[in-house]
């Protein structure tokens, strides 16, 4: 069982890799990066420069990875699906569940090297250019292979439904939504009105917080990493993609292929 | 008596809760072991949606189905079942030699490398086998997703419209192909609008008309005899003999007439008709249907002729079928 969920895992990863998608958003990230590197120039003192640079380059990789996990996770199971690449395996002996981790695995495994890749490029430039590595690396890929992790859930379960552009839809739509859930309570608790707050309480349960791993302020601003954090966070991502996984696992089941 | 490869009991499939549509109704299937059952049917008939089911791709709605006595769709009923699908799209960026392996490690398939080989080999793929599968011709694809079919011993072959795409040469080779399967015992369900084909190789058909099963049976007793034909000479010109009821008269030359009646007490009867009257029976030929004529009549029979062409089969081959 483990065997074959890994075997169809790291086809999947070698499909993203030999479609050269991951050399295409590093070369991206690469421009980016070097663009931003040029604007550091116009900063006043070299702790400025370093800020904006490390700012910047950190939003740019968490843009990147986002959009690549959107782009990676819709091709890996629902082109797999349009174009009926999958029935070869689907009509296996092997049960719908072990093809659906298989694909979650190949698309985790790689966001993930994605992510790794690009933080160690822009280390590399930082080092470069300051003579300095940035200890706080360590904890930016993990809350972020946290938040990828559940992106990556989203849109396997949003690519059981018809189409690549409904899933990329409503996995942007949740992405966007688990970013914006403090303002939006915010919003809500100045508003007062107790049924609202329900219902935003209510919703808030599905759609995911990403404002648990957004420890990129934190870092940029030198305040410590708490184990309670990172325990909450691993525990929020892991018990968020279980519950993902599951449904998906349950709607794959029961679906004509 | 050894267990049936395929056996159904009123299979069938709907979809849609508001309308419901019935793609396949109450079918009852059973393809014995070592044997070759063809499925015919006009495009929608429901021969896909069948395929499906049987492989755990679409769900059962009521009815049941077993692959070798294991219940559907249950992975283990899939074990030693090869499928080869109407279209089948590769990843381009894979060779024959990677897309076999990945299979063959799927399926823990023993001495793997050698397999590969020796399949490559047989179905003369060895020259592309590090080859971009993108950059492979159609046939070849075909014949590598057949080897792919072949990779763990299968027991029973599921193909959807195999011919659909091949040249000639191809059909020729997978003709043969069946038939050797065939000798080593291995059942086949395959469906096509090749009728010559189908006629060629399979052991019994079964064809279906709006996922209804029309007729099912062996080749030779659904294309036996259905009418005579009687060929006979008046005493003269002049003389008109009445052809008895049912009795239908096909042609007249000069003297010689033709008579086509069903097979039955009806031709003793004719002939003692055209005797008494002083005519001479020259011969009397049982007349065979022929596998395409035979679905033709079906469908006739059942939607009128206006509408047979739909998706209907060819004696040659190629073809697609396109059915959900």
């Amino acid at each position: 069982m483990i065997r074959r969920i890994w075997l169809i895992g790291w086809e999947a990863f070698l499909d993203v890799a030999r479609h050269k998608m991951l050399s295409v958003h590093l070369i991206f990230v690469l421009i980016a990066v070097g663009l931003f590197n040029l604007f550091g120039h116009f900063s006043t003192s070299p702790t400025l420069e370093y800020r904006m640079i490390q700012d910047v380059g950190i939003s740019v990789i968490s843009m990147f990875g986002t959009l690549l996990t959107l782009f990676i996770g819709a091709a890996t199971l629902r082109e797999d699906l349009n174009r009926k690449t999958a029935y070869t395996v689907l009509t296996l002996p092997l049960p719908r569940w072990e093809f659906y981790l298989g694909k979650l695995l190949g698309t985790l495994m790689a966001v993930i090297t994605n992510i790794a890749l690009m933080i160690i490029i822009f280390a590399g430039l930082l080092y470069i250019k300051f003579g300095t590595v940035w200890t706080a690396f360590f904890w930016i890929i993990l809350f972020m292979t946290m938040e990828f992790a559940i992106i990556s859930s989203l849109v396997l379960l949003f690519s059981l439904s018809d189409s690549t552009v409904l899933c990329f839809s409503f996995t942007l739509f949740l992405v966007i939504m688990g970013n914006l859930v403090d303002y939006i309570h915010h919003l809500v608790e100045e508003a007062g009105i107790p049924l609202l707050a329900w219902l935003n309480d209510a919703i808030f349960v599905v759609i995911p917080n990403f404002t648990y791993f957004n420890i990129k302020a934190r870092i940029l601003k030198e305040f410590a990493i708490s184990w309670k954090m990172i325990g909450w966070g691993l525990g929020y991502a892991s018990i968020y993609v279980l519950c993902t996984v599951a449904v998906g696992i349950f709607i794959m089941e029961r679906s004509d292929l | 008596m050894s267990e049936p490869s395929i056996q159904t009991t009123d299979l069938s499939k709907s979809i849609g809760w508001w309308k419901p549509q019935i793609l396949v109704d109450k079918l009852n299937l059973t393809v014995g072991a070592g044997q070759v059952f063809g499925l015919l049917g006009p495009n929608g008939a429901g021969k896909t949606t069948t395929f499906k089911m049987l492989l755990g791709l679409a769900r059962i709605s009521s009815g049941g189905a077993f692959l070798f006595g294991r219940p559907v769709p249950a992975p283990a009923s899939r074990q030693q079942v090869g499928f080869l699908p109407e279209v089948v799209n590769h990843p381009d960026i894979l060779t024959p030699r990677e897309y076999l392996g990945f299979h063959g490690r799927l399926m823990e398939v023993a001495d793997l490398n050698n397999r590969i080989t020796q399949l490559l080999r047989d179905f003369a793929v060895e020259d592309a086998a590090d080859r971009p599968l993108g950059q492979c011709s159609k046939g070849m694809r075909q014949r590598v997703d057949l080897a792919r079919v072949l990779l763990a011993e299968a027991r029973l072959i599921l193909l959807d419209e195999p011919v659909s795409g091949l040249d000639p040469l191809g059909q020729h080779l997978l003709k043969e192909l069946i038939l050797r399967l065939k000798g080593q015992g291995i059942s086949i369900l395959l469906t096509s609008h090749a009728v010559g084909m189908l006629a060629e190789v399979c052991d019994a058909v079964g064809i279906l008309h709006r996922g209804q099963m029309a007729v099912q049976g062996p080749l030779t007793q659904l294309l036996a005899a259905v009418k005579t034909k009687i060929r006979f000479r008046r005493p003269s010109e002049a003389v008109t003999i009445q052809a008895p009821t049912n009795v239908t008269v096909t042609c007249t030359e000069a003297r010689e007439v033709e008579w086509v009646a069903p097979s039955g007490p009806e031709v003793p009867a004719a002939v003692a008709t055209i005797v008494r009257a002083g005519g001479e029976i020259l011969e009397v030929v049982p007349l065979a249907e022929t596998l395409l004529q035979l679905f033709s009549r079906v469908i006739h029979e059942r939607e009128g002729p206006h509408k047979e062409s739909r998706g209907a089969p060819h004696d040659g081959a190629s073809g697609s079928g396109g059915v959900q």
